[in-house]
């Protein structure tokens, strides 16, 4: 989107041949709203309309896009014909249980591929937090899972999320595991802000008291990549 | 040779947490005018899709 005029962007699209949808963001009062300093500038907004990313689109990851893709809709509703009109008022209060249940009530083909996107978007918003899950990545399936849990209420997907949050509430060792993770996340804030080699080789140093407190987890596997990304950035560091 | 690590979601979401204000809000009444290049005619009929916004301008 840009606040640019209108003659000039449609040139540049077509210029580029650009094939995105795009649109004008009049005055730049989104631009306003999302603090926005500097363009270009991305945000990446996941299937229930929530931020899960800002930044420089070339430092967007495949990662985050596949988790924003997880449970999105594969049939947009701009196609949906007018008789689903109660399917996407219960979507857009997020509500599947009771936009499932109004697409089951959808006759023909056209319904079938409504039901069908929206079990392929509900199944999808609990794989990636069952993902997280198996792959002992605690903080994150309970991240998602809360994400997910108010929208999945009603459905057996939802019932499948609540014992997997509760089995991560229940287990000390997943706790361990999370409170580790919010040390590493402090560490990575500190990260970001490291100016010279002293402070770098400081961080370095208690990213790997991180690894040895929590050997063979998630939190020694993500202190191992911020270690590596710290000990890029040092060498342009004096 | 150096081993890669696939980070966490739990990396990737805090690690964003940590770049911008805003990652976890529920942006209401996004409004964008003459959309082009799609079938739909307002933001609201992303409802349920992902969607990536990029603001861009030239010179």
């Amino acid at each position: 989107m840009t606040s640019e005029g209108k003659e000039k962007t449609e040139a540049w699209v077509q210029g580029k041949k650009a094939l995105f949808p795009y649109g004008y963001d009049k005055g730049g009062e989104l631009m306003r709203y999302f603090g926005i300093r500097g363009i270009p500038h991305s945000v990446l907004l996941d299937a229930s309309g929530t931020v899960i990313w800002r930044g420089h689109p070339a430092s967007l990851r495949d990662e985050v896009v596949e988790s924003a893709l997880a449970g999105a809709l594969t049939h947009p509703v701009y196609d949906w014909p007018e008789s689903a009109s109660p399917v996407r008022q219960a979507l857009a209060q997020g509500q599947y249980a009771q936009a499932i249940e109004a697409a089951g009530k959808l006759t023909g083909e056209e319904g079938a591929r409504i039901s069908e996107a929206l079990r392929v978007m509900v199944q999808g918003r609990l794989s990636v937090v069952r993902r997280a899950f198996e792959a002992g990545d605690y903080l994150g399936a309970y991240t998602l899972g809360k994400r997910s849990e108010s929208i999945l209420v009603g459905l057996d997907e939802g019932k499948e999320l609540k014992e997997m949050l509760a089995k991560i509430d229940a287990d000390p060792k997943a706790k361990a595991i999370m409170k580790g993770q919010e040390q590493l996340a402090r560490l990575t804030l500190e990260q970001a802000a490291v100016r010279n080699k002293r402070a770098a080789q400081d961080i370095i140093n208690r990213l790997k008291d991180l690894q040895e407190a929590y050997p063979d987890s998630i939190v020694w596997r993500d202190s191992q990549a911020a270690i590596e990304k710290m000990q890029a950035a040092m060498r342009k560091l004096r | 040779m150096m081993r890669r690590f696939m980070l966490s979601a739990a990396a990737l979401l805090l690690g964003s947490l940590a770049a911008a204000q805003g990652v976890g809000s529920t942006p209401k009444n996004i409004e964008l005018e003459d959309l082009a290049q799609t079938e739909a005619t307002s933001y609201d009929q992303f409802l349920g899709r992902a969607v990536l916004l990029e603001f861009f301008a030239f010179w």
